[in-house]
């Protein structure tokens, strides 16, 4: 039997449905997975959310959050170690990219598809090079599926380039700055992609870790 | 009744972590670990 290595809140909540439904022990730990996986992740959607609200870029941020979620799905990237410092990074980042959107939706037309268009190439070119990155808690075992998701995140591409061609024509108040805030995320998930992205989150993950023994001693 | 709502949780918990594990990862930057058998 595997261990679980769960955190303790999805493993109590899993073990109570469990023993309520006279599960076994392997559908005891898919039970604390996906406890953890939609605690974890509505928990980041909903302080992003929050933090765009307070800082007045709402409408980036769902987007920045709606275009993150379908290339993650598909390409994958780096990941940290924590689930708190990955909150961290989860809730403060998007809304960002949305108010780094919103100072650049000053720009004139020319100057946003010249960001939009380098970087959906930025993003074509680590697409086919590198995705989709998988991680060591959850590999991609069959080539067959890493053929679809390489496939499914081109797909996402080219529905982000459409997305951007109507924002472009869109006579929509927050049309540039939401244009904007899908060519920065797609940046940021090709940095993601990147050996750059995995050394960042690395780098992030040993800040805690020297913090937590200093705080021992 | 009680036993027929877990079980609907259960069974919604369990067909959501065969979708999630279909995925290489979520919107957020940890990975949970996915379990052996729905590795795939």
């Amino acid at each position: 039997m595997e261990n679980m290595s769960y955190l303790p809140f999805s493993r109590r909540c899993a073990v109570f449905l469990a023993t309520r439904t006279g599960l076994d022990h392997e559908k005891e730990i898919i039970l604390a997975y996906i406890i953890e996986v939609l605690v974890i992740n509505l928990l980041n959607i909903c302080l992003a959310l929050l933090l765009g609200y307070s800082l007045g870029v709402l409408p980036g941020t769902v987007a920045c959050l709606v275009t993150a979620f379908f290339f993650r799905h598909t390409a994958g990237g780096a990941h940290s170690n924590s689930p708190w410092r990955c909150g961290l990074v989860t809730m403060t980042v998007f809304p960002i990219i949305a108010l780094l959107g919103s100072y650049l939706s000053y720009l004139r037309q020319p100057y946003i598809d010249l960001i939009a268009a380098a970087s959906v190439l930025i993003c074509l070119l680590k697409l086919l090079q590198s995705a989709p990155v998988d991680s060591p808690a959850a590999p991609i075992i069959s080539p067959l599926r890493r053929k679809k998701l390489k496939i499914a995140s081109l797909m996402v591409l080219l529905a982000v380039v459409l997305v951007l061609a109507f924002l472009r024509q869109s006579p929509w108040p927050y049309a540039q700055q939401v244009q904007l805030c899908l060519a920065l995320t797609v940046l940021w998930i090709s940095l993601m992609l990147s050996s750059y992205g995995h050394r960042i989150l690395a780098w992030i993950d040993g800040i805690a870790i020297k913090k937590e023994r200093a705080g021992r001693r | 009744m009680k036993y027929r709502i877990f079980g609907f949780v259960v069974t919604l918990l369990l067909l959501l972590a065969n979708i999630a594990s279909a995925a290489p990862c979520s919107v957020s930057q940890y990975q949970t670990a996915v379990p052996e058998s729905l590795r795939r």
